[in-house]
């Protein structure tokens, strides 16, 4: 034991409810979904047990045996036995089993059981297992286990009583399971093999007889907690086992599920006949080949509905919001740099993003709802057929879907693919998932172009053609990735379908708050900052003739406004606004911000933009968001004081280039639209891939073939079209 | 002319800088975004 609180660690197979379990008991807040790999690190919080001592519990990656099979299974082997540096042994288990898978969730419950450690069985989803008319007799498996066996339902905070009961005791005892003996030969050349590995340090001294088994069946082809130095002796040991006795992992499977398959016999009663469930019911609408998909598709074409429909209230309330602060401020500050960074800088910058929170919320409510009754699972099966059409892996799905919030933890949870090449693919596709960054773009856009009068459902239907497009097109390069540049064998398909469940609002709201600090987090932070740098790139150097120029103009105005009803003074007013616009642009044209703009025109003139898109362009490599507050900062410092707190969308719509002409045209903004499918533009992102894949040509790679195909196709959109007339 | 307006704006655009300069050379203890979603962990040790 060790001196600091007791440490006890929730182990289980995936989505049988760990981190539920997890955040009821520490009060903590991780993510939970149902589908399996949500969890795929390590994760501590505390809590007190029935006697007020304090517990520390590590919330550990599901996994479905201790023979890891990829980097997030062998945190559980390595933490259970005791193997890394950074977490101690822990001194009790809680095994979170799905009553209704329960002969799945035995086989590694018994690994588990054999480790030495006080165990704590919980058996999750009791609901579900009765609804399917399982009776699982309680008093014989804790008997034959010798492990309290505590009841649950994780979701409606059943059980945990009882649970809390049975971690407080001190006096757990050890569990009485022993698997039948492993045949004297192998176990033979296992205590060689432990001994070998013992000496050179790659097992613990004190270790059992178990910690070389699990060495030695370590699938994982990254062996992520093995350090490279023992590797060799591993291998050496696996080739001596499997050279004396051919076979032997698999007669070591085939014996434990013969001793499982015996426990259930004796524990668990099923029906003669078990009646179709309520999921299998769903299952046979929601996954069939046709229906599926276009149940799919109508879903998230309503789910795009209910962001333009729904959000246009909230957005209009923090439009005015912002919109009074700025007056209030223009109102409490004399003419000067400050007022301007604060009202065309900080608030139309800050301004511009956080409009499109409620849209954002929407999605991840949406989100949170297909997560937590498990269809999020159905849709990874419908696309699975694509995906494993263009020879992505199944477990690319979870890290795929991830991506549709934010690229980095979809790059993160790649870790829980087995195949190098397949993690690879997945890591390099990922971006191409239209992320919540990308909304605002695609929302100030699509609104740009298609005025008031148009439906919203035609809206909508755009906004799901851009996530189809970007779907589309990792598809297409996971694909060309297969097929011609890494080519080799293609790990199977292997997705668990969890079973559909009432959404926990509790779960839900937490999701949306979470993003919902998160995106205000970045509002208030990088976005407020980007918008200080882009005012002053968009301001300096300053050029003092231009400057007293828009004074006097300025002055002009002021005066003529007093007699705007007279009709030769407002005529004038008209053309003084006109030279005042024209003098901004000038000033802007050759502040930083607009040099830069104008040294990229040269490229992007041939997709339709303007040197001010080109600024935004540049602004946006950060983040995609930002392209936003670039143009409203853009656009607000170019305008006088009476329109730089007008919304963005308003601005650019009037937009004309020299000759008059608009500026965003629809082929202009659907070029742009494109652009915004395909490229890159996320540091964070870039910085996330360079890490997880140890390489900077990979990060250089994935850069370059997003922005070619972004360029690439926003040409084509843009000279295609004109060549038709638009 | 602001000039105290001019000298103000100006330091909030250079300290803001300066903090964006520091961040991107400061070796990053918490990576990820923002979002607590565990990507701010290292990968296992291997």
């Amino acid at each position: 034991m060790s001196a600091e609180a007791p440490l006890i660690a929730i182990v289980g197979n995936p989505n049988s409810g760990k981190t539920t379990i997890f955040n009821q008991l520490t009060g903590l807040r991780q993510k939970v979904g149902n589908y399996p790999g949500v969890t795929v690190e390590k994760k501590i919080g505390e809590c007190y047990s029935q006697h007020g001592k304090k517990l520390r519990l590590i919330d550990l990656p599901g996994a479905y045996s201790l023979n890891a099979r990829s980097p997030d299974e062998a945190v559980l082997r390595d933490v259970l036995l005791g193997r890394r540096a950074d977490t101690p042994r822990p001194d009790r288990v809680v095994f979170i089993a799905d009553a209704a898978n329960l002969e799945r969730n035995l086989y590694l419950l018994t690994q588990v059981l054999e480790l030495g450690l006080p165990v704590v069985l919980v058996l999750n989803m009791m609901d579900i297992a009765e609804a399917k008319e399982w009776r699982i007799d309680l008093p014989k498996l804790s008997a034959a286990l010798g492990v309290p066996v505590v009841p649950m339902q994780a979701t409606k905070g059943t059980g945990f009583l009882e649970l809390k009961t049975a971690i407080s005791r001190e006096d757990l005892p050890l569990p009485r399971w022993q698997s039948a003996p492993l045949p004297e030969d192998i176990r033979g050349a296992l205590h060689t093999t432990h001994a070998q590995l013992i000496q050179s340090g790659a097992a613990h001294a004190k270790s059992t007889v178990l910690e070389p088994l699990y060495l030695l069946s370590d699938h994982d082809p990254l062996h992520a907690g093995i350090q490279d130095a023992h590797l060799e002796q591993v291998k050496k040991g696996r080739e001596a086992l499997e050279a004396a006795h051919p076979g032997w992992e698999d007669q070591l499977v085939n014996d434990r599920y013969q001793e499982i398959e015996k426990l259930t016999q004796e524990i668990l009663r099923r029906p003669e006949k078990e009646k179709p469930t309520f999921t299998q019911k769903l299952d046979a609408v929601l996954l069939h080949p046709f229906l599926g998909g276009a149940i799919m598709l109508a879903f998230l074409t309503f789910l795009f509905y209910l962001i333009f429909t729904v959000a246009e209230t909230p957005m209009g309330w923090i439009d005015s919001a912002f919109g009074s602060l700025g007056t209030w401020v223009q109102a409490q500050m004399p003419e000067g740099d400050l007022r301007d960074l604060i009202v065309d800088g900080a608030i139309a910058g800050v301004g511009g993003v956080v409009i499109f929170l409620p849209q954002i919320l929407i999605l991840f409510f949406f989100i949170g709802i297909m997560e937590d009754t498990g269809y999020m699972a159905r849709v990874a099966f419908i696309l699975d057929r694509l995906m494993s059409m263009v020879g992505l892996n199944g477990k690319a799905f979870l890290p795929f879907l991830s991506s549709y919030a934010c690229a980095i933890p979809g790059v993160m949870a790649t870790r829980t693919i087995d195949s190098p090449k397949d993690r690879l693919i997945t890591i390099l596709i990922a971006p191409l998932a239209s992320c919540t960054a990308r909304i605002p773009v695609y929302v100030l856009l699509i609104s740009v172009f298609m005025p008031d009068t148009v439906s919203t459902w035609a809206k909508a239907g755009i906004m799901v053609g851009l996530y189809a497009l970007g779907t589309l097109g990792a598809f297409f390069f996971a694909w060309v990735l297969n097929k011609g540049i890494m080519r080799g064998a293609n790990a199977p398909m292997i997705l668990e379908m969890p079973t559909y469940k009432m959404p926990a609002l509790k779960s839900i709201l937490l999701l949306v708050s979470q993003r919902a600090k998160a995106f205000l987090l970045r509002a208030g932070t990088i976005i407020f900052g980007i918008s200080i740098l882009i005012w002053a790139a968009s301001t300096y150097p300053k050029n003092q003739d231009l400057h007293d120029h828009a004074a006097k103009v300025e002055e002009r105005i002021s005066g003529l406004e007093a007699r705007a009803e007279d009709p030769a003074a407002a005529a004038e007013l008209e053309a003084a606004k006109a030279e005042l616009a024209t003098v901004k642009s000038q000033h802007l044209a050759q502040s930083i911000a607009g040099r830069a703009g104008h040294l990229i025109e040269p490229v992007i003139k041939p997709l339709g933009y303007d040197w001010k898109i080109g600024i935004g362009l540049i602004g946006s490599f950060a983040a995609r968001e930002v392209f936003v507050n670039t143009m409203s900062v853009v656009y607000a410092v170019q305008a006088d004081d009476d329109e730089d707190l007008a919304p963005v969308r308003d601005r650019i719509r009037e937009e004309k280039r020299p000759d008059g002409s608009l500026v965003y045209t629809p082929l202009v903004c659907i070029s742009l639209l494109v652009f915004y499918v395909f490229a890159m533009q996320c540091v964070s992102t870039m910085a996330v891939v360079k890490r997880e894949t140890g390489s900077w040509r990979w990060m250089w790679f994935q850069l370059g073939f997003m922005s070619g195909t972004a360029y690439i196709l926003s040409l084509a959109v843009y000279q295609i079209g004109t060549l038709m007339g638009y | 002319m602001n000039d105290w307006q001019s000298w103000a704006a100006l330091g909030i655009v250079v300290i803001t800088l300066a903090i964006f300069v520091r961040k991107a050379l400061t070796p990053r203890k918490k990576g990820g975004c923002g979002g607590g979603c565990g990507c701010s962990h290292k990968p296992g040790v291997k």
